[in-house]
C-alpha cells in the first residue's frame, strides 16, 4: 500500500477504480437506440478521463499512476 | 420520463423479490418478454453523469439483484427509447442471455491483478566484440537490443502465469485473462467461482501469493459476472488502462 494512504482510503480507492473499469468497459453490450451520436460518445469519454484525473490528482492515488 | 435505463438481465420469472431505488431515486422494476426480463428504471433520455455516486448506485442495483438470483450486468448508461424497444432487444437474443445466464448461475466474478518488477536486463549477453558504430547502427542496435529484452520479458511473463493459472483453475470454471496489460501488471484476470468456493478460492490466492512473494497480488470480488456474459471465445475489450 502507497505510505501517504490510510489502508480505509486506499481500499475505497481500489474498489472505486475497479467498479468504473467494470461498469463503464464490461458486461453486456446493447446498443442503445437512443441516439447517442458520435459526438456524445466523444463527450463520454472526455468525461471519463476528467473524472479519471481528477480521482488520480484531488486523491493522490499512487496506485493508478504505477499502473 | 420518456426512457428506460438498463442495469442487466435476469431470467423470468420470479419478479423482483424487493424495492430496490434506481437512478434518480426511480423504482427499479423488471420488464419481462418470455423467459427474460431486463432490470430496468425509468429515465429521461440523456446520459447520466460519469460520478461516482451514479456509478456505485448503478453498480449497487446490479448487486442488489444479484443476491438472489443470476443477473448479466449492462453496462453503465444503456438508455433504450421505448419499453416496445426493450421487448425486442429480449426477444432478439432471448437464446444468448438464456445460455449466458445458465452460465454464471450460482457464480460470481473474482478479479485478480498482479504485479510484479522485472529483472532491468534479464541475461542480456555482452557484447562479444567492441565495435564503433555510427549512430544511425548504434540505434539500430539499441533498438535490438531493446526488442530482445522485451521479447525474454513476455515470455518470462507468460511463463509465471502458465504456472500461476495452473493453480488458480482448480477452483474456477472459467478465467478470462488480460497478461502483460502494462509495465508493471504482469496479469489482470477474472475468474468465475462458484459462490460457495469464493472463501476456498481467497484463500488459494492468498497460499500462491507465498510461494510468489517477488509478486503483489490484488484480489477483488464477489462481482456480477462482467466478464463472463459473452460466448466464450468472445473477448472483451482489454482492461481500462489507467
Amino acid at each position: 500500500m502507497p505510505a501517504d494512504l490510510d489502508p480505509g482510503v486506499a481500499e475505497h480507492r481500489i474498489t472505486l477504480l475497479e467498479t468504473l473499469d467494470r461498469v463503464l468497459n464490461k458486461g453486456v453490450v446493447i446498443a442503445g437506440d437512443v441516439t447517442i451520436s458520435v459526438a456524445d460518445v466523444d463527450l463520454i469519454f472526455v468525461g471519463l478521463r476528467l473524472l479519471l484525473s481528477s480521482v488520480e490528482t484531488a486523491r493522490g492515488l499512487r496506485l493508478g499512476r504505477e499502473l | 420520463m420518456q426512457g428506460t435505463y438498463i442495469y442487466g438481465i435476469v431470467g423470468f420469472p420470479p419478479e423482483l423479490a424487493r424495492g430496490i431505488q434506481g437512478l434518480g431515486g426511480n423504482p427499479v422494476r423488471l420488464l419481462p418478454q418470455g423467459d427474460v426480463a431486463a432490470v430496468m428504471s425509468p429515465s429521461p433520455l440523456s446520459p447520466w453523469p460519469l460520478d461516482e455516486a451514479h456509478l456505485i448506485l448503478h453498480e449497487t442495483v446490479v448487486e442488489d439483484v444479484m443476491d438472489t438470483r443470476p443477473i448479466l450486468p449492462v453496462r453503465y448508461n444503456t438508455l433504450l427509447r421505448t419499453e416496445e424497444a426493450v421487448i425486442a432487444l429480449l426477444a432478439e437474443r432471448a437464446q444468448a442471455f438464456r445460455s449466458a445466464l445458465e452460465r454464471v448461475a450460482g457464480r460470481v466474478e473474482m478479479g485478480l491483478r498482479i504485479l510484479w518488477e522485472p529483472a532491468a536486463e534479464t541475461g542480456v549477453a555482452p557484447d562479444q566484440e567492441i565495435e564503433e558504430r555510427g549512430p544511425g547502427a548504434e540505434y539500430l542496435y539499441q533498438r535490438l537490443r531493446e526488442e530482445r529484452r522485451r521479447s525474454r520479458l513476455r515470455a518470462e511473463g507468460e511463463t509465471l502465469i502458465h504456472e500461476l493459472q495452473a493453480s488458480f483453475l482448480c477452483l474456477a470454471v472459467e478465467s478470462c485473462l488480460h497478461p502483460l496489460p502494462t509495465k508493471r501488471l504482469l496479469l489482470t484476470a477474472a475468474y468465475l467461482v462458484d459462490r460457495d468456493r469464493v472463501e476456498a478460492f481467497r484463500k488459494l490466492v492468498t497460499k500462491v501469493w507465498d510461494d510468489f512473494q517477488q509478486l503483489q497480488f490484488l484480489l477483488t470480488g464477489p462481482w456480477p459476472p462482467y466478464h463472463f456474459v459473452n460466448a466464450p471465445g468472445i473477448r472483451n475489450n482489454g482492461t481500462f488502462d489507467l
